[in-house]
């Protein structure tokens, strides 16, 4: 109950943080627009002066030369071309004496050129003059009465001012994005304490007395978790008396074997009712298990490392073509391809020792060998001077990522139940889905400022100071490791590989769903807004409705799951949700239907993401209890990367059999298709291998 | 420090740090648009003038004249030149590279300042078979331009930072008394429920003593609404337990107490 009342207390102060932060950014860009009013009018006025008298130059020669003003050639050309040369610049036209528009090009002449026209705005030469909503400038002609009159349009600046309004809100969406991430954290610490007390009062009432909340602290909710933690302890002291007791009769009754039996299953019996281990040496063992990271701080720890590696995705294309000299048997495109495809391959195959590795000597040092290796990575990408240096720091920085990704996953598992472990996968998605909004969007901006090669080098900085808190926040205690089942090894990635419930879960969902996500958001909706002539940002913007919807609706998501259980039905609804996604696309509509179809799939895929994750692990524990938890999530993780490596391809073939439109509507029907799939066969799978047996609840 | 002062401090700070993220953002982002909205407009009217200044330049070379034989040329920018202090320099280069006509450059820090890059543009000059001939270079001082920009950027950044601090007071005073406001039953609670510790007796004492408190616990959170429902779930489930301890305790006491044979 408490904890849920401080998670409403954390979104709704994050809600309150929003509409701040909307009224000090409108507030901000107001008075930017104001600014550049001022500064931008004098500057376009100028110009809009140069050219006339550029112009008049041209015309007072032919004036010169005797050629009477109605008889100059190609004037009217000159003025088509530089309208074109110049789109600020509303209308140019050629006046006589008596206000008659000789030759005029662009929007129709205001009439207050004319003398007499609009009452008390009649020209006045070498000064500008609003005129029927244009700005005028009025050049005297070296014939009687004649002028040049230079016309722009009254609005542009404020045009200019709407043009940033879609540039800032989406700066805004991050800003947003980045405020709830800091007062989540903000939060975490305490929103962890009272879920931790009230999972304490959950197991206590259903009979469960051992455990402990671990985390105290001096202000009230530290002092509620120790209050909880002495009770527990009152218990435990109880509990110890009694087996000392037991162990002193044993003594006294010793040789008679009835009672000592008698004895013996009292003990059991009450140790059993609650929960008490005396580890049969005589001992009651205490109830506080290792202890586990915090989830905020997991997810402040992801998300800072994510962000550094969001930072270049931008640029890197373009960072690859300036850095790697051309080369006659490789194609540009595949030179700017390899990269990235290295990397997605090195951070899939690291995931594998990674999971190994964590089991066995705990995931801080792991996550620190991950940090370093990152940025080490970035620092060195930053100074690469050809492509196979960069292909061999790429694949560092993903060695590095890989391992940061998977021992934080590591954390999350060690840190959840079965019965909570998609709300707490969900907030490490969370994470990473806000690197995902932030990382590109600023991105871009600090390399337009200091340069790519600096941006990674910032990047370099973000890493290393994810392992500065790291080693500030992980608990270093190696026997942490308590709720990811057993050691990690190779061979049970392999035994999962052979088993028909987990590969009906790949092929249908895991796979698939990546697939999606490649295909639709970063192959097919980018061509096609492309080709309906949408800009780069349009694009862009589509792109982050989908991780805005998916932010949103994730955490909801995950703790519906946990509370219903129902993991595959999720699957299956976000996998119909993907075929109803696409539809938008098939009415006309351009962006605003591409929009639709993204904030629709982010939605979609929200409803896997968590659950799906969830059940690839309850899976490979129904089939071996004693399954690395590690090894489950960095085969399901390997595997789906597989739906990324084919999705282009995929994409690539359905379009050209159809539009980019009906092949994103092939792909999302196609999904649909595996959900069915996914609903029949690994109902069917499930039943076929050993009757599965209750997923247990750990305990802490 | 205050009970609960440490969070309250944390989510202040993190309501700051975000709306400072925030504003400094948008900030930054209408700066960056602004600045290249204003170089744009510049180089744009920079290139108007230098059709203007090439202009004779290329009619000596649509007249097929000899770019170094067009002494009215030199005069004709010079002029050009006099009549915009911030044109540092005009230069008209033949195909070769060479200088042909060049007005005497200026420092583009002005009177006083030192050098800063100055803007430069340049346009072919193309004879009637389309071959570039030579070209018209010109160079423009950016002191203009910087101050500007310096004027503008400067504007923002003390309006953002006032926004900024404004808001950001503002969302840390909604935090703290909201947050005060939520935990207040939490600081209530810690207050009253009654310390379970190591007890200075040990075995039946001791947990007689825990399983009083445990009832006045309960007894507390029972009138203390939802959020004590979980403290008194929990004083109500160790107390069962407590008892069922000592319970076992008493019985086995009693076992061993018996004779033996009369199991």
């Amino acid at each position: 109950m408490a904890d849920r009342a401080v998670d409403r207390l954390g979104w709704g102060m994050a809600a309150v943080a929003a509409v701040m932060l909307l009224a000090a950014a409108a507030t901000v860009s107001y008075l930017a627009w104001r600014v550049m009013d001022l500064a931008l009018i004098p500057e376009l006025e100028r110009k809009g002066e140069t050219l006339g008298r550029s112009i008049t130059l041209m015309v007072d020669r032919g004036l010169a030369a005797g050629i009477p003003l109605d008889g100059l050639v190609g004037v009217d050309t000159v003025f088509e071309r530089e309208l074109a040369a110049h789109p600020d610049i509303a209308y140019l036209a050629l006046v006589d004496g008596n206000g008659n528009a000789l030759v005029h090009r662009g929007v129709d002449v205001p009439d207050g050129i004319r003398p007499g026209g609009e009452a008390g705005v009649g020209p006045a030469a070498g000064e500008w003059r609003v005129l029927s909503g244009y700005q005028d400038f009025m050049i005297p002609l070296a014939a009687d009465g004649a002028a040049l009159h230079v016309g722009i349009e009254a609005d542009l600046i404020d045009d200019m001012a709407r043009d940033v309004l879609f540039d800032v809100l989406s700066v805004l969406a991050v800003a947003c994005v980045l405020a709830v991430e800091l007062i989540l954290l903000a939060i975490g610490r305490t929103s962890a304490r009272l879920r931790a007390i009230h999972a304490l009062a959950d197991r206590a009432a259903a009979g469960d007395l051992s455990g402990a909340v671990g985390v105290g602290g001096r202000d009230s909710v530290g002092r509620l978790a120790a209050w909880c933690d002495g009770v527990l302890a009152a218990v435990g002291r109880a509990h110890q008396g009694l087996v000392e007791k037991v162990a002193q009769a044993r003594e006294r009754v010793a040789g008679d074997d009835g009672m000592l039996d008698r004895l013996s299953r009292l003990l059991a019996e009450v140790e059993g009712r609650y929960g008490l281990d005396s580890g049969g040496d005589g001992k009651a063992e205490g109830g506080a298990g290792g202890r586990v990271a915090d989830p905020a701080s997991v997810r402040l720890l992801i998300f800072i490392v994510a962000f550094a590696e969001e930072l270049s995705r931008p640029f890197f294309p373009l960072y690859v073509r300036a850095v790697a000299a051309p080369t006659p048997w490789l194609s540009e495109d595949m030179a700017i391809a390899l990269p990235m495809m290295m990397f997605i391959i090195v951070w899939a195959v690291s995931q594998f020792p990674g999971a190994v590795w964590s089991d066995r000597i705990g995931r801080r040092p792991v996550f620190a060998a991950g940090a370093l290796a990152a940025a080490a990575g970035f620092t060195l990408t930053a100074f690469a001077g050809g492509l196979a240096e960069l292909i061999a720091y790429r694949s560092l920085t993903a060695v590095g990522y890989g391992l940061v990704l998977i021992s934080c996953q590591g954390m999350i598992i060690d840190g959840t139940t079965a019965g909570t472990r998609a709300t707490g996968m969900a907030t490490l998605v969370g994470g990473l889905l806000a690197a995902g909004v932030c990382g590109p969007a600023l991105g871009g901006v600090i390399a337009a400022h200091i340069g790519q090669s600096s941006t990674f080098l910032v990047a370099a900085a973000l890493a290393l100071t994810a392992l500065v808190l790291a080693m500030a926040v992980l608990p270093a205690d190696r026997r942490t490791v308590t709720r990811g089942g057993g050691r990690g090894s190779w061979r049970q990635g392999v035994k999962l590989l052979r088993s028909a419930p987990f590969l009906s879960l790949m092929a249908f969902s895991a796979i698939p769903t990546k697939l999606a996500a490649t295909a639709l958001l970063f192959y097919l909706l980018p061509l096609m807004l492309a080709g309906d002539g949408a800009t780069t940002a349009d694009i862009g913007r589509v792109q982050l409705l989908y991780f805005l919807a998916f932010i949103v609706a994730a955490p909801v998501v995950a703790r519906a799951s946990d509370r219903l259980g129902w993991r595959r039905a999720f699957l299956a609804a976000g996998g119909f949700g993907t075929t109803i996604a696409v539809l938008p696309l098939l009415l006309p509509g351009g962006v605003w239907t591409a929009a639709a179809c993204a904030l629709l799939f982010g939605m979609a895929q929200s409803l896997i993401s968590a659950p799906q994750l969830a059940l690839v692990v309850e899976t490979a524990r129904r089939l071996d209890p004693g399954v690395s938890e590690g090894v489950v999530v960095a085969t399901f993780r390997f595997i789906e990367r597989l739906g990324s490596i084919v999705a282009p391809a995929l994409g690539a073939a359905l379009a050209m059999m159809m539009s980019y439109r009906e092949a994103s509507v092939g792909i999302g029907v196609l999904i649909g298709a595996a959900a069915l799939l996914l609903l029949v066969t690994f109902r069917a799978a499930s039943a076929s291998t050993s009757k599965p047996r209750p997923v247990l609840e750990e305990t802490p | 420090m205050h009970d609960s002062g440490a969070l309250t401090m944390r989510m202040a700070t993190a309501a700051m740090l975000a709306v400072f993220l925030a504003v400094g953002l948008v900030g930054t982002l209408n700066y960056l648009r602004f600045e290249t909205n204003l170089t744009d407009l510049v180089t744009s009217r920079l290139d108007v003038l230098l059709d203007d200044i090439s202009a004779p330049a290329q009619l000596a070379v649509d007249l097929d004249l000899d770019l170094p034989a067009a002494t009215d040329l030199h005069t004709a920018l010079q002029r050009r030149a006099a009549a915009d202090p911030l044109i540092l320099g005009i230069r008209i280069v033949d195909s070769t590279g060479s200088i042909v006509f060049a007005v005497p450059e200026r420092s583009s820090g002005g009177d006083a300042g030192p050098s800063v890059p100055a803007i430069g543009l340049d346009r072919d000059l193309v004879n009637a078979l389309g071959d570039v001939v030579g070209r018209v270079e010109l160079s423009y001082s950016p002191a203009e331009l910087n101050a500007t920009l310096r004027a503008v950027g400067l504007r923002l950044a003390v309006a953002s930072a006032g926004i900024g601090l404004v808001a950001g007071l503002a969302l840390a005073a909604v935090t703290t008394v909201w947050l005060r406001r939520a935990l207040r039953p939490y600081r209530a609670l810690a207050a009253r429920l009654p310390v379970i510790g190591p007890e200075e007796n040990s075995g039946a004492e001791a947990d007689r003593a825990a399983t009083l408190r445990l009832d006045e616990a309960a007894a507390v959170a029972a009138g203390a609404g939802e959020a004590a429902d979980d403290f008194g779930r929990l004083a109500r489930a160790a107390r069962t337990g407590l008892a069922d301890l000592t319970d076992a305790v008493r019985q086995v006491d009693r076992l061993t107490q018996r004779p033996p044979g009369h199991g």
